[in-house]
C-alpha cells in the first residue's frame, strides 16, 4: 500500500464511499447496470479491508489521531482512531458487504426503475459513508453532520420501493429522527457553550476540571443526548417509528437500517458520553441508573410487542428494539463487561438481524407471504434458507457457538459485577422471550408440512451466498470470538478511559 | 426578584431558545397537518440557531471580519455562526425531503392529514391489499 | 487410551448424522447402515473407555472457545453416563429402524437420531460445566424434531411444552454459571470446582444450588417440573424409549449429580443444610409419580409416570450424600435405563401390532404377541423391585444408604413406591395373558422382527445383570471412591 494511501487511510475510507455513491447515477448511465452494483460491492469491501488493516493497526500499535486537511486539534476536525472505531469499521464491513451483494440480485425488480435503482446504490453507499464517519470522528459537530447525513439517507432508503405505505412510513420516521436530531444538536449546543470547544477529547478535558460548577447544566446536555439518540436508534419507548419502517422496507433496507444504521448513533453517544464526558462524571449522574433501567425496559417489552406481531418482518423489527436493549443496558451498567457486551452485541446483532431480514426477505419473495402463520412448510421449499434463519434465530436466543452468546455472557458479567441481579434476570428473560418469538417460525416452516410436500424451490444462488456468508460469521464469531472479543474489550478499555489491557 | 429570576433574565437567549424549541417539537408531535409538522421543524432548527448564536455573542463585538487597522476591536465567536450555516443546510435539506414526501403522500392518499394516513394505511392492511394503487 | 477415543466416538455419531442429512431420501438401506453403524462405532469407543477403569487414568483436553474454555474430560460419573446412552443407542437405533418402515420422514429422524447421540456423548464427557451446558442445550434443540416428528397438532404442542420447559430450566443453569463463574474468577472445571467454592458466602451458594437444581430438575422431571415428559409421549415410541427414558431425562439427572459431587462436592451440600428439602421433594416425587400411573390408562403415559417416580430414586439415592445411597444412585441409574427401555419397546410393539394404546384394551394381547408381553411383564418386576431382576439390587442399596443415614421415613417411601409399583405393572400383565382376546389379526408389520430382537436382548439382559450384579461393580465403585474417600 502506498504510504500516501496508508497515512491517509482513515479519511480516504470515507471519501472514497461517499464520492462513489454520487458516481452511481451516473455509472449506470454510462456502463451496466450490474457493473454499478458490483462496483458498490467492491467499494463497501474495500472499506471494509481498510477498517481491518486499521483495526489490526490499533489491536497492535494503539489508537492514534489523524488531523483532517492538517488543520490540528482544537481548530480543525479530528478523527480519532481507537478500537472503538476499528470495531464499528469492520462491523460496518462484515454487516453491509453482503447485504449489498444480496441487494445486488433483482434491486431494478425490486424497487421499480433502473434511475431508481441507481439512486438506491447512491443512498446505500452515503449510509455506510456516514456511519464509518461516525466510527471514526472525533469531533462533535461532525458527529452531528454524520448523524444527519445517515438519518436522511436511511430515511430515503426505507421509501426506495415508492409504494405508499413505506412512504408514509418514512414521513413518519423522518419526523421523529428530526426532533431527535434537534435535541442531539441542543445537547451539542450545550456542551460547547459549557467547554468551548468540539473536540470530544478536549471537552473531556475540560469537564474533568470544570464539571462540578454546573452539574445541572451538564446533566441537562446528556439527557439532550439521551432522548435524540434515543430516538435515533429507536431506544423502547421511543421506538415507534422503527416497527413501521423496517418493516415496509425492501428487505436489504431493512436489514442495514436495523442491523447498522441504529448502531451508528449508539457509537455516536457511546462517544460523546465516555470520551466527551467521560465515565467518572458519567458514573457520578443518574444517567447509567436510567440508561440501565431503559435498556431492562426495552429487552422485555420489545419482545413482547414481537411476540404479538404476525407479520414476519413486523416481529423481526419489534426484535430489533428488544436487542437494542441490550446494548442500552450494556452501556448503563458502564463496566468493563457491560461495555464490551455492548460492542458484542452490536456485531453480534449487526450479522444476526440483517441474516434474519435478509432471510426473511427471501422466503418472503419467493412465496409471497408475509405471515408467520401462513408460512407453513416453507422448510422443505427453501430449506437453506430456513438453515441459517436457524443459525440466525439461535444465536438471537444467546445458544453458546453462536455469536449471541458471547454478547449475553459479557452483559451477565456486567450485570453480576455491578451487583444488579434485575439485569440478570432480565438478560435471561430476554432470551426466553427471544426463543418464544422466534422458534415459532421455525416450528412453522420446518415441521408443519402441508400435503402434498412443497418442491424445492430455493433463494437465487447470489442471495444464498450473501446469507451463508452472515451465517457463517455468526459462527465463527461464537465459536473464535477472541480476535473481535479482544478487540470489543480494548474498545470497552479505551471508553472507560484504562491506560492499558 | 431572587437569585433564580434573575438567572433566567441575564441568560433570556436560551430560555428563549429552549421555549423556541418546545413549541416546535409541540408542533411536530401534535398536529396532524403534515405542513404543519414541517413547520415545527423549522420552528425547532430556529431555536437551535438563536441557541448557538446567543452563545458566541459578545456584548458590543462586531461581526468577525479581520479589521487590522482597529486593533481594540471586540469580535463575536464566529465558530457557531459558521456551525450554523452548516445547521442550516441540513434543515432545509430535511425540509426538502419531507416536502417532497408530502407531494408522494398526497398523490397515493389523497390527503394531507396524518390520522387519516395512518386509518388507510391499516385499512390496507386488514384488506391485505394496497387500497391507494390506482392512484 | 486417549482423549481421541471421546472425540471420536463424539464425531461418529455426529457424522453419522451429517451423512445421513446428505443422503437421498431414497437411499435406505445405506442410511440404515449408516445409522447402525456409526452408533455401533460410538459405542464400541465409548466401551473401550470404560475398560480403562481400572488403571484409573482419565484423559482430558480442552480448548478455549467463546471466551471460555471447552473441556473434554472422562471420569467414572461421566463414563457411567456415557456407556448406558452409547449402548442402548445401538439397540434403540435397530428398533427405530423396524419400527419406522415405511415413514416418509426417516431422513430427518435419523438425522437428529444421531446428531442427539453425538451430543449426549459430549454431555457425558463434559469436563466443565460451560460445556456441560452447551451440550445440555444442545440436545433440547437435536430432540425438539424427534418429539414432534409426527407433526401432527398434539406433537407440535407437546414439542413447544418441551423446548419452553426445558429452555426455562438451561436459563436458570445459565445464570447460576455466571454466578459461578463471577464468584470464582472463570474457574468452572468439575475437578477444579469443589474446591474453588470453598471461600464463596453460603447464600449466594445456596441460590446457585437452587438455580441448577431448578434448572437439570426439569429434564430429570421432577415434579413440579415433570409437565413436559407425559405431554411428549406423542413422540414415535424409540424416541419416548430411548430419549424420555434413557438420555434426555438421565441428562438432568446427570446434571444434578454433577451439581452435586462435581460442582459442590459432597460436604459442601451438607454444610448448606438443604438436605432434608432436597430429600422431601424427592419422596413426594416418588410418591407422587406413582400414584399418578396408577391412574393412567394410556400405557406410554404411564410408564411415563413411572420413570418420573424412578427418577427420583436416583435422585434420592444421590441426595443423601452417603456412599452406599450413590451406589444405589448409580446401579438405579444403569438398571431402570436398560429396564425401562425394554417396557417402552414392548409397549411399541404392541401398539404397532395390534393399534391398542390404552391398558384397558391390552386383555388378552399376551395370546398374541407372547414374546413381546413375556419380555413386558417379566421387566414389569425389575421395576417393581423383585428378585431376580436387577433392579432389585439398587433398590437394596438405596435401602441400605437410607438406612445407614438414619433416614427411616425413606425406608416408608421406598416399600410404599414399590407397591404402587406392582399394583399399576402386574394387572397389566396379568390380564394380558389372562383376558378374553378379542383381537384383531395380528398386523405382522414386515420388520418386526428388528424390533423384537431388541426387546428380547435388554430383556435377557435384565435378567443376566439381577443375577450377576457384581459386573457393573467396577463403574459403580468407580464412581463412589471418584466423590467420595474410603
Amino acid at each position: 500500500m502506498s504510504l500516501v494511501v496508508r497515512d491517509n487511510l482513515p479519511v480516504l475510507i470515507v471519501v472514497a464511499l461517499l464520492s462513489s455513491a454520487y458516481v452511481m447515477p451516473l455509472l449506470t448511465k454510462i456502463r451496466r447496470f450490474r457493473f454499478a452494483e458490483f462496483f458498490a460491492v467492491f467499494m463497501i469491501a474495500l472499506a471494509l479491508s481498510g477498517g481491518i488493516y486499521l483495526g489490526q493497526g490499533i489491536l497492535n500499535h494503539g489508537s492514534f489521531t489523524y488531523a483532517v486537511g492538517g488543520w490540528a486539534a482544537p481548530w480543525g476536525i479530528e478523527l480519532s482512531l481507537d478500537a472503538v472505531s476499528g470495531f464499528f469499521l469492520i462491523t460496518i464491513g462484515l454487516v453491509a458487504t453482503p447485504i449489498m451483494l444480496y441487494a445486488s440480485y433483482d434491486l431494478v425488480a425490486e424497487v421499480g426503475s433502473r434511475s431508481r435503482a441507481a439512486w438506491f446504490l447512491t443512498l446505500f453507499l452515503l449510509l455506510v459513508a456516514a456511519l464509518c464517519g461516525l466510527a471514526i470522528t472525533g469531533d462533535i459537530f461532525n458527529i452531528y453532520v454524520m448523524v444527519e447525513v445517515a438519518t436522511i439517507a436511511s430515511c430515503a432508503i426505507v421509501s426506495a420501493r415508492n409504494d405508499s405505505a413505506s412512504v408514509a412510513a418514512t414521513f413518519k420516521y423522518l419526523m421523529l429522527a428530526t426532533i431527535g436530531s434537534g435535541f442531539v444538536l441542543l445537547g451539542i449546543g450545550f456542551l460547547f457553550v459549557l467547554t468551548g470547544n468540539l473536540n470530544l477529547n478536549y471537552i473531556g478535558q475540560t469537564l474533568r476540571l470544570t464539571w462540578q460548577n454546573y452539574p445541572t447544566a451538564l446533566w441537562v446536555a446528556l439527557s439532550f443526548f439521551t432522548v435524540g439518540f434515543g430516538v435515533k436508534s429507536a431506544l423502547f419507548p421511543l421506538h415507534v417509528w422503527l416497527p413501521d419502517a423496517h418493516s415496509t422496507a425492501i428487505s436489504p433496507s431493512s436489514a442495514i437500517l436495523s442491523s447498522l444504521a441504529i448502531k451508528g448513533y449508539i457509537i455516536a453517544l457511546l462517544k460523546i458520553f465516555y470520551v466527551g464526558v467521560g465515565a467518572q462524571i458519567i458514573w457520578e449522574l443518574p444517567i447509567t441508573a436510567i440508561l440501565t433501567l431503559l435498556g431492562m425496559g426495552a429487552i422485555v417489552a420489545g419482545a413482547l410487542f414481537a411476540l404479538a406481531q404476525d407479520e414476519l418482518k413486523r416481529r423481526l423489527a419489534f426484535s430489533t428494539v428488544s436487542q437494542v436493549g441490550y446494548i442500552f443496558l450494556g452501556i448503563g451498567l458502564g463496566n468493563i463487561h457491560g461495555l464490551t457486551g455492548s460492542f458484542m452485541h452490536i456485531l453480534s446483532h449487526a450479522l444476526t438481524k440483517a441474516l434474519l431480514f435478509l432471510a426473511a426477505g427471501a422466503m418472503i419473495k419467493r412465496t409471497g407471504k408475509t405471515r408467520i402463520s401462513e408460512m407453513a412448510g416453507i422448510g422443505f421449499k427453501m430449506p437453506v434458507t430456513l438453515g441459517v434463519f436457524a443459525i440466525g434465530s439461535l444465536s438471537m436466543i444467546g445458544i453458546p457457538l453462536f455469536s449471541g452468546f458471547v454478547s449475553k455472557w459479557q452483559l451477565l458479567l456486567g450485570a453480576l459485577a455491578k451487583g444488579n441481579y434485575l439485569a440478570v434476570l432480565v438478560l435471561v428473560a430476554g432470551s426466553l422471550l427471544a426463543a418464544a418469538y422466534l422458534l415459532p417460525v421455525l416450528r412453522t416452516a420446518l415441521f408443519v408440512r402441508p400435503t402434498p410436500t412443497p418442491a424445492k424451490d430455493e433463494a437465487p444462488s447470489v442471495q444464498l451466498v450473501a446469507m451463508v456468508f452472515l451465517a457463517a460469521l455468526v459462527l465463527v464469531v461464537g465459536v473464535f470470538p477472541h480476535q473481535v472479543l479482544q478487540l470489543a474489550q480494548k474498545a470497552a478499555a479505551t471508553l472507560l478511559r484504562w491506560g492499558v489491557l | 426578584m431572587g437569585e433564580f429570576g434573575s438567572r433566567i433574565v441575564q441568560n433570556y437567549p436560551y430560555v428563549f431558545a429552549l421555549a423556541l424549541f418546545a413549541i416546535g417539537v409541540y408542533t411536530i408531535l401534535t398536529h396532524s397537518n403534515l405542513f404543519k409538522k414541517v413547520i415545527g421543524i423549522n420552528i425547532m432548527e430556529g431555536s437551535i440557531y438563536v441557541l448557538f448564536i446567543a452563545a458566541g455573542n459578545v456584548r458590543g463585538g462586531v461581526a468577525p471580519v479581520l479589521d487590522l487597522a482597529n486593533s481594540d476591536l471586540v469580535y463575536v465567536h464566529p465558530l457557531p455562526q459558521a456551525l450554523m450555516l452548516t445547521g442550516i443546510v441540513v434543515s432545509v435539506s430535511v425540509t426538502a425531503l419531507s416536502l417532497a414526501l408530502i407531494m408522494k403522500l398526497y398523490r397515493s392518499y389523497g390527503t394531507v392529514d396524518a390520522r387519516e394516513i395512518a386509518r388507510l394505511t391499516r385499512l390496507g392492511n386488514e384488506v391485505g391489499a394496497d387500497v391507494t394503487s390506482g392512484s | 487410551m486417549s482423549i481421541a477415543f471421546v472425540i471420536a466416538a463424539i464425531l461418529s455419531t455426529a457424522l453419522g448424522s451429517l451423512a445421513v442429512a446428505l443422503l437421498s431420501r431414497e437411499e435406505k438401506g445405506l442410511r440404515n447402515g449408516v445409522v447402525v453403524g456409526s452408533a455401533l462405532l460410538g459405542m464400541i469407543l465409548v466401551w473401550h473407555l470404560g475398560f480403562a477403569i481400572p488403571s484409573g487414568v482419565y484423559p482430558e483436553i480442552s480448548l478455549a472457545i467463546a471466551s471460555l474454555s471447552l473441556k473434554l474430560a472422562v471420569d467414572p460419573l461421566g463414563l457411567t453416563y456415557g456407556l448406558i446412552a452409547s449402548t442402548l443407542w445401538v439397540f434403540a437405533s435397530v428398533y427405530s429402524i423396524g419400527y419406522l418402515h415405511g415413514d416418509d420422514k426417516q431422513k430427518q429422524y435419523f438425522t437428529f437420531f444421531l446428531l442427539s447421540a453425538g451430543i449426549t456423548l459430549g454431555l457425558a464427557f463434559s469436563g466443565n460445566l460451560f460445556t456441560f451446558y452447551l451440550f445440555y442445550e444442545l440436545l433440547t434443540f437435536a430432540t425438539y424434531p424427534l418429539v414432534v416428528h409426527s407433526g401432527t397438532k398434539d406433537a407440535l404442542q407437546a414439542g413447544t411444552k418441551y423446548i419452553k420447559y426445558s429452555l426455562v430450566g438451561a436459563s436458570f443453569i445459565l445464570a447460576g454459571i455466571v454466578m459461578l463463574a463471577f464468584g470464582t474468577g472463570g474457574i468452572l472445571d468439575f475437578a477444579s470446582l469443589p474446591t474453588a467454592l470453598a471461600g464463596l458466602p453460603l447464600g449466594r451458594l445456596v441460590v446457585i444450588f437452587f438455580l441448577f437444581l431448578l434448572g437439570f430438575g426439569v429434564k430429570a422431571a421432577i415434579m413440579p417440573l415433570h409437565g413436559w415428559l407425559p405431554a411428549a409421549m406423542v413422540a414415535p415410541t424409540p424416541v419416548s424409549a430411548l430419549l424420555h427414558a434413557v438420555a434426555v431425562v438421565n441428562a438432568g439427572v446427570f446434571g444434578i449429580l454433577r451439581t452435586v459431587y462435581s460442582v459442590f462436592g459432597a460436604d459442601l451440600v451438607q454444610s448448606m443444610g438443604v438436605r432434608p428439602f432436597l430429600l422431601l421433594i424427592c419422596s413426594i416425587t416418588i410418591l407422587m409419580g406413582s400414584l399418578i400411573a396408577l391412574r393412567q390408562d394410556v400405557l406410554k403415559r404411564r410408564l411415563a409416570y413411572s420413570t418420573i417416580s424412578q427418577l427420583a430414586y436416583i435422585l434420592l439415592g444421590a441426595f443423601l450424600l452417603h456412599p452406599l445411597a450413590l451406589a444405589g444412585a448409580i446401579l438405579h441409574m444403569i438398571f431402570h435405563s436398560t429396564l425401562k427401555i425394554v417396557l417402552f419397546f414392548s409397549a411399541g410393539i404392541v401398539a404397532e401390532e395390534t393399534g391398542y394404546l390404552k391398558v384397558s384394551e391390552l386383555s388378552g394381547v399376551g395370546r398374541v404377541l407372547p414374546l413381546t408381553m413375556g419380555s413386558f411383564g417379566l421387566i414389569s418386576l425389575g421395576m417393581i423391585g423383585m428378585l431376580p431382576l436387577s433392579g432389585f439390587w439398587s433398590k437394596y442399596y438405596l435401602l441400605r444408604g437410607s438406612l445407614v443415614t438414619g433416614s427411616w421415613p425413606l425406608l416408608v417411601v421406598l416399600l410404599v413406591s414399590g407397591i404402587l409399583n406392582a399394583f399399576y405393572f402386574i394387572p397389566i400383565t396379568v390380564s394380558a395373558f389372562s383376558g378374553q382376546s378379542e383381537l384383531l389379526p395380528r398386523k405382522r408389520t414386515r420388520l418386526v422382527w428388528l424390533m423384537l430382537a431388541p426387546t428380547l436382548v435388554l430383556a435377557i439382559l435384565g435378567v443376566v445383570l439381577g443375577l450377576w450384579p457384581g459386573l457393573t461393580w467396577p463403574l459403580v465403585h468407580a464412581v463412589v471412591n471418584q466423590f467420595f474417600i474410603l
